[in-house]
């Protein structure tokens, strides 16, 4: 758990940045939500958990036997799967033919609804032990990085050109299909974009009294 | 940095006034002005130049690049060099915008010069959003931005370094999976 994030803590703006250090970053809550996310996964052989079996809902086992499938939270299946107990497949949207739809065309894949943390929880799957054989294993982990970074540079220049375009227009159509990261960055874009317009249109040059005085109550008393 | 901020930075930029009163030299914290003689020209900062000018006690001479042929010249360099040319001024959005405000009557052909400085800025606005979209999917280690002015820098300073951080941290956990093989 060694985050070494530059983010501090902010309540008032979120930002989904990914986590800086190789751990989680215990501050940010993008990253704290990000962690429900369900992993598919697998009791190892000759492995069984005494009086868990109510943990899985398809079965009436009083204990959780080995080989058993069940969906696991990231959290609980990252410290699971690094003390061997259990192994895991990757959630649909990091399979095989999710994969080749992302290297063909990455802007029109909906990735709200295949994440809503893709690139968050992408890099979580890297600290997976995906498969015993360990070439085979980092083979995996090296293509899943790749497929990672093409992903987001593509869609990048998209969300670059949208977030510098739209302006008071209804932008749901376009960030209802990003991640929380990119939906971040859209916003970024767009906050840059509305202060150049309406200095370019002279709004600012009305100084406004803040709402902190305005709304103050001691001096609405005469 | 917010774009009132550099405006604000814009109004130190001297330029010259004529005005029309008398008045003994103004000692201001940025350095002493004036004598102020009507008639004789005199170099003011320009928050001072339209501050009087809004008086009607002066009138300002624009500066030397602010007419339809410097511009146009400027406009065409700015289309035919990839990388971006040297403004007149590191302000010069700013300082024409002003000007045009609150002193078009100073100005010759004040909507052609409006149009030109709009055309510039346009040019080199997308010229810097290219620069960055090869820059990002190119993998390009550096990018030359030189003759930026900082009106442009702050139009993509939250949303390009934000990017680049976060394509940084997927790339360095991609590395580290490459060297512990």
């Amino acid at each position: 758990m060694s985050g070494t994030s530059s983010q501090t803590l902010s309540f008032t703006k979120p930002s989904p940045s990914l986590p800086a250090g190789t751990g989680e970053d215990y501050w940010s809550l993008d990253d704290f939500i990000s962690s429900k996310e369900r992993i598919p996964s697998m009791v190892e052989e000759n492995i069984s958990f005494q009086r868990l079996g109510h943990i899985c809902p398809h079965t009436r086992e009083a204990h959780l036997l080995s080989k058993t499938k069940l969906d696991l939270p990231l959290w609980l299946a990252k410290s699971l799967n690094r003390k061997e107990m259990i192994s895991i497949t990757f959630p649909k949207a990091y399979k095989e033919s999710m994969r080749t739809a992302l290297s063909a065309d990455p802007t029109v894949i909906d990735l709200h609804r295949n994440g809503p943390y893709f690139y968050s929880v992408g890099l979580s799957l890297l600290q997976f032990k995906l498969d015993k054989d360990r070439d085979k294993d980092e083979e995996e982990k090296e293509r899943l990085a790749k497929t990672l970074i093409e992903t987001f540079v593509r869609r990048l220049r998209v969300i670059m050109d949208s977030s510098h375009n739209y302006y008071c227009a209804n932008t749901t159509n376009m960030t209802n299909q990003l991640d929380e990261l990119e939906k971040y960055l859209f916003s970024l874009g767009q906050e840059a974009l509305t202060k150049q317009i309406q200095y370019e249109r002279g709004h600012n040059k009305i100084i406004m009294a803040s709402s902190l005085t305005s709304n103050s109550r001691k001096r609405k008393r005469n | 940095m917010d774009f009132n901020e550099i405006e604000f930075l814009a109004e130190k930029e001297l330029v010259t006034v004529v005005p029309n009163f008398s008045e003994d030299k103004i000692t201001l914290v940025t350095g002493d002005y004036g004598p102020f003689n009507p008639s004789m020209p005199t170099t003011v900062p320009l928050w001072l130049a339209v501050s009087l000018k809004k008086q009607q006690r002066c009138h300002i001479q624009p500066p030397e690049w602010l007419n339809v042929d410097m511009l146009t010249q400027k406009k065409q360099d700015e289309k035919e060099s990839e990388l971006f040319v040297e403004m007149p001024s590191n302000h010069f959005i700013e300082i024409a915008t002003i000007l045009l405000d609150n002193a078009s009557d100073d100005i010759t052909q004040p909507d052609e010069v409006r149009a030109l400085i709009k055309d510039i800025s346009d040019a080199r606005a997308a010229k810097l959003k290219k620069g960055i979209v090869d820059m990002v999917v190119e993998r390009a280690t550096h990018g030359k931005v030189d003759n930026l002015t900082p009106m442009e820098v702050t139009s993509v300073r939250s949303f390009l370094t934000q990017s680049l951080d976060q394509l940084h941290i997927l790339r360095s956990h991609a590395n580290q999976h490459a060297t512990q093989t």
